[in-house]
């Protein structure tokens, strides 16, 4: 995605962005200014919804961690054991959404992917068209509280 | 190498619908399934990046699909079984099943 820098106004290719007081921002690769970055309506919805979402899913036994990965901008939030940092998680994000974007233009019919290691899983849901929240949890499947609440999720932030 | 006239007996493991045996490079060595080209794609790059994550501890991944017939990717050595279960069974059992006949498959094998 390229964007255009508010201070300098040199073109940067954009691949991540922060928050500053909650705001979301991408840093000029030039000039360093913190441009503002506007999410669509959609992944604005979700996002916000999705604070939530993490606070409900956390509270169950089995939810290990959770964060929300968006296709172009990688990890969005998360609410991971602290010995994964950042750039574990935007390693293991993409790997996972390439996974799922392939079966979704080739099977065309996909809810959801799960993927098993150790005694571990990591459910994979999509959101909208540019938002994922991955779920490492203990148990193969998800409670049905935690379902039901990412339905809803999706449900709310697509309308 | 696999004795790819014993591995087709996997469609007699309870669950098992279709099934595709591929390695890296999405090369086939045995299948019993529909458009096989465009599963051993889908089969080698995701069994591909599901080693990356999660290494020798990568047990199997599952693409559940609206009508059930889900799809699920085992690492066998340095090959990637694509499986698609049957729509009337359990997606923890048709695992089950499968990792034991892989693990059958593979004693005989070293016989």
């Amino acid at each position: 995605m390229i964007l255009f820098c508010e201070d300098c106004g040199k073109k940067n290719l954009l691949n991540s962005i922060e928050f500053i007081a909650g705001k979301p921002v991408f840093r000029c690769s030039f000039c360093g200014y913190p441009s503002p970055y506007h999410f669509r309506p959609q992944e604005v919805r979700l996002i916000e919804k999705a604070d939530l979402f993490f606070k409900e899913a956390r509270s169950f036994p089995e939810t290990l961690g959770i964060f929300l990965y968006h296709k172009e901008l990688g990890v969005l939030k998360h609410d991971m054991p602290e010995i994964l940092k950042k750039a574990d998680l935007d390693f293991v994000g993409k790997n996972l959404m390439q996974s799922y974007m392939i079966n979704q233009s080739w099977l065309g019919d996909v809810t959801e992917m799960a993927l098993f290691v150790a005694d571990k899983h990591m459910v994979v849901k999509l959101m909208g068209d540019s938002l994922f929240i991955i779920i490492a949890c203990k148990s193969a499947i998800l409670p049905r509280t935690i379902s039901e609440k990412l339905f809803q999720l999706n449900a709310h932030g697509a309308s | 190498m696999f004795n790819i006239e014993r591995f087709a007996s996997i469609l007699n493991v309870p669950g098992v619908d279709q099934y595709i045996l591929v390695d890296r490079t999405a090369k086939i060595f045995a299948h019993a399934i529909t458009d096989p080209k465009k599963m051993a794609e889908i089969v080698s790059i995701c069994g591909v990046n599901s080693h990356i994550i999660g290494k020798t501890n990568f047990r199997y991944l599952i693409i559940s699909r609206k009508k059930h017939n889900n799809f699920f990717i085992f690492p066998v050595g340095k090959y990637h079984l694509g499986v698609i279960k049957q729509e009337n069974i359990d997606n923890s059992l048709l695992a089950e099943n499968v990792i034991r006949f892989l693990k059958d498959f593979l004693n005989r094998k070293h016989r």
